[in-house]
């Protein structure tokens, strides 16, 4: 089994970022190379997995408790530890911050943010993040990373983001509407997002901070452009194959490629990927000249040439689609479009993670220790304050338990059962709080711990 | 097509989508005693045994329930059947032909062989898009009272329609059926640009062919190949159209049309006419100054607690069969259309269609190779003949599916069976006699 460095991803929303962390993801499993789990990797695995289940099933009886039950929303890809936009904590890097999404239909959503040591990262084979591409590099715990990054052209990221639906808004269409057609939801919500240029310009304005701290350190990751890939995966996946240290040859690039060329890539979050899309250039079917004008105003012609992209265009009104026709018409008559349906699902999709929020008047909650709400829509106050109030609790003591592994990491085989076995009798009564019994299940399977893969 | 020698018999059509005095005009043509003219799907003789005057009395109501009694002709029988036809219901006639029974991308279909289309004399008829849509509202409105015909405006026409702009269900939708209506009406526009691709073709607007005898007279001429007297044609013009399908008293100005609008419906307009239709018409002479800037809608208030389309046809049925259209991540055919138009280049006695967004206009400069590898790569279509050059513009935008394989179809296609089982005789492989029953 061959050594190699572990990758790390750090990619604006929208930019080819799932993508490049599952190219990364398969060239390691192709090539039999994921990099060999420690001892102390191996519980804290364990540990993680566990903290995941016990702090969801925590979630839901809070929610039950106060009666919301068959309304609650929340997508498994918030179930684990560590699902969820992550990113550094600004005043203490040592810590891992995780967004999770909570709706309750007919009553709002809100975001929960939770703080974990941040090697709980590494549950992950790719560690990735939306933001602070310089915290990362600066951090010395992530020197023997290889940094990766997905590039866009920004343009296609912002149109991307207007047609996007998140987590949140995916597990309402699964549970409450499942004939719906996705195309027309995206659709109609686009329409209104392109028509608030307030809006748009949030969106802008997040992406141009983003901008702004990764092109002072362009050159210190390894970059995957998303049109490169759509266009020449096996050439860009056997470059990124390179620097990984991994042979690759032609034919293994688009074995790799075939299996995640368009389609959605993540297990809960079925809308990740809009069906018929990945298109380059198909910005020019939905944007219009006034969205060209903002990007203009926030200085996007020069990012645009330092990513390597043309400037922002003009377009030719004459040429527009009918969609470019409806959005143009409704910026002519100054109007939004609100005919988005829905209104649950509405609020759900909203860019809460990639937009700049602060003309939007969300409600933000004081901080915790390990926990904080923000932008908050949630009619009921007490609901999100019983919910932050398990969390923080849940954090208290799953962050003690994930620090009896990472204060006195075990070396070898013996100390690594030594440890899982203590920790496993501090899970037992954690567990048996829990309504379900799959928990304290959880607890009794062995850990696998095989003497030829400890380093 | 550009008839200059009379050749007798001699074919002539007028395309048009309608609502353009084609019963008018085809009275007009069949004013001279020698030509044969039917008028849309009507039946052959309808015009020669009608009567003008009283037409201009009764014809809005029997072109609702008349108007399509030859419609699986039409659509079914290739049109040299079609001529044939013509000639057979007044073999006496010189000229034959008909009017508004084809729009030129149905004819272009309709046609078997290029020759024919280089034979026959083709006029289009224009008008202008603001008063056709208006005047196509009223059909359908009064089409309400015609079940057979209503019905096709909503299972095949407004379902085509939502299946090139699937955006129509964006849109507010403050009562269904006159979105229906509506959209109907602006779909007869759109659908200008399958017209609109064939280059070459002549065009007459409706306006000034209804006004002005001298044109009158020279279409007339050109079509039959026959001389027509300006005092026969005369009546024509001073008496008008026939099929009023608007009230007499309805709004004749586009801008005053426009203007009378709701929001909705500009939105309908805005987003279903193609740009290339407009400019199209502008270079044919149109003001469409009221389409390009509308003016304020009238009815805002209304309009904005509107349900969208989708969700007025959601309530009315969660099943609503047109809803499917909703879900569409393919191009649609008008959409494809919009970006194939055609210019004409004759070059070494060919011609030659190139799309006009390659913006060739000469094939002096290109080598014989490089032309066939603009042909290769489908940039441009060539025929030795205009007709050709039509039907090659048909197939490039109407692909036929490709047929499977298959040994015993291909070979009936090949050999009819008559001269299959000659072949099979002579080659000696061709059933053996029965053996006698009896010994």
């Amino acid at each position: 089994m061959a050594m190699v460095c572990k990758p790390l991803v750090v990619g604006a929303p929208r930019s080819g970022f799932s993508l490049l962390i599952s190219v990364l993801h398969n060239l390691l499993a192709r090539r039999s190379v994921v990099p060999p789990r420690s001892a102390r990797e191996r519980v804290l695995t364990r540990t993680i997995e566990l903290a995941g289940f016990y702090m969801t099933q925590q979630f839901r009886a809070t929610f039950a408790r106060l009666g919301i039950t068959r309304d609650l929303i929340f997508n498994g890809e918030f179930h684990i530890l560590t699902g969820g936009p992550k990113w550094l904590n600004t005043a203490n890097p040592r810590l891992a911050c995780i967004r999770k999404y909570f709706g309750v239909r007919g009553r709002g959503d809100f975001l929960l943010v939770t703080s974990h040591p941040r090697e709980v990262l590494e549950y992950d084979a790719v560690v990735h993040s939306h933001t602070a591409p310089r915290a990362w590099l600066e951090e010395a715990y992530y020197d023997s990373f290889q940094k990766f990054t997905s590039i866009r052209n920004p343009i296609g990221i912002i149109n991307s983001a207007c047609f996007s639906l998140n987590a949140m808004a995916s597990q309402y269409i699964q549970m409450f509407l499942p004939g719906e057609s996705e195309d027309y939801i995206r659709q109609r919500h686009g329409l209104y997002k392109l028509t608030d240029l307030e809006f748009f310009r949030g969106l802008v304005r997040f992406l141009k901070g983003y901008l702004d701290e990764y092109l002072s350190h362009h050159g210190r990751y390894t970059v995957m452009r998303w049109e490169e890939l759509l266009t020449e995966p096996a050439k860009t996946i056997t470059r990124l194959a390179d620097a990984l240290q991994i042979e690759c040859s032609n034919r293994e690039a688009h074995a790799i490629w075939k299996p995640l060329d368009h389609i959605n890539l993540l297990r809960f979050h079925k809308h990740n990927f809009r069906k018929g899309k990945g298109i380059v250039g198909d910005w020019k079917n939905s944007l219009v000249n006034e969205h060209a004008e903002i990007f203009r105003e926030y200085g996007f012609d020069q990012y645009m040439d330092a990513l390597g992209y043309p400037p922002v265009p003009t377009l030719d009104p004459r040429s527009y689609t009918p969609y470019q026709k409806l959005v143009a018409t409704y910026l002519r008559r100054g109007e939004k479009y609100t005919n988005v349906g829905d209104p649950d699902l509405f609020g759900f999709a909203f860019n809460k993670s990639n937009i700049d929020t602060s003309a939007f008047g969300f409600k933000a909650f004081p901080a915790r220790k390990w926990t904080r709400v923000e932008r908050s829509t949630l009619t009921d106050d007490a609901v999100v304050e019983a919910v932050s109030a398990t969390a923080e609790q849940c954090c208290e003591r799953v962050n003690a338990l994930l620090s009896t592994v990472l204060d006195r990491p075990p070396e070898n085989l013996a100390e690594a059962r030594h440890c899982w076995s203590r920790l496993n009798a501090e899970w037992m009564p954690l567990m048996s709080e829990l309504a379900d019994p799959r928990g304290l299940a959880l607890c009794g399977q062995p850990l696998v711990l095989d003497d030829s893969e400890v380093r | 097509m550009s008839a200059t020698a009379t050749i007798h018999p001699r074919f002539f059509t007028v395309t048009s989508p309608g609502l353009s005095a084609t019963r008018w005009l085809s009275y007009a043509i069949a004013s001279h005693p020698d030509v044969f003219v039917a008028h849309g799907k009507h039946a052959l003789n309808a015009i020669h045994e009608g009567d003008f005057d009283v037409e201009k009395a009764v014809a809005h109501e029997e072109s609702l329930t008349r108007g399509n009694d030859l419609l699986d002709l039409y659509l079914r029988e290739p049109l040299e059947k079609v001529l044939q036809l013509y000639r057979k219901t007044k073999p006496e006639a010189r000229a034959f032909g008909c009017v508004h029974s084809y729009t030129m991308d149905s004819l272009v279909r309709a046609a078997r062989k290029p020759y024919t289309l280089d034979r026959i004399c083709v006029w289009n008829l224009l008008r202008h898009p603001v008063n056709f849509i208006a005047s196509h509202v009223s059909l359908v409105r009064s089409a309400e009272q015609h079940p057979p015909l209503y019905r096709q405006y909503v299972e095949r026409v407004f379902a085509q329609a939502l299946e090139a702009v699937p955006e129509l269900f964006l849109i507010d939708c403050p009562d269904y059926r006159e979105f229906l209506t509506f959209t109907v009406s602006c779909f007869g526009v759109a659908n200008l640009v399958c017209d609109f691709v064939y280059p070459e073709v002549r065009h007459v607007k409706m306006e000034e062919l209804t006004t002005r005898l001298d044109l009158l007279q020279s279409v007339c001429e050109d079509l039959t190949g026959l001389t027509y007297a300006k005092e026969s044609l005369e009546r024509f013009v001073r008496g008008g159209a026939i099929n009023a399908h608007r009230s007499s008293g309805g709004e004749r100005d586009p801008h005053a049309i426009v203007a009378g609008w709701a929001q909705w419906q500009q939105d309908i307009a805005r987003v279903m006419i193609p740009e290339v239709v407009c400019s199209f018409l502008e270079e044919k002479g149109y003001d469409l100054s009221m389409l390009r800037e509308m003016p304020p809608p009238v009815g805002d208030a209304k309009a904005s607690l509107s349900p969208c389309l989708g969700d007025c046809m959601t309530a009315l049925d969660p099943d609503h069969p047109l809803l499917r259209y909703k879900t569409q991540y393919r191009t649609s055919s008008l959409q494809t259309l919009l970006e194939e138009q055609f210019k004409l280049v004759r070059h070494q006695g060919r011609v030659y269609g190139v799309p006009r967004s390659l913006g060739i206009t000469d094939f002096t400069h290109l080598s014989a190779t490089e032309r066939r590898q603009y042909e290769k790569q489908g940039r441009c279509v060539s025929a030795k003949s205009l007709g050709g050059l039509w039907k090659a513009i048909f197939h490039r935008l109407n692909p036929r599916p490709v047929a499977r394989v298959n040994w015993r179809y291909t070979v009936g296609q090949w050999f009819p069976p008559q001269l299959l089982r000659f072949l099979l005789r002579v080659s000696g492989r061709g059933p053996k006699p029965l053996p006698p029953t009896e010994p």
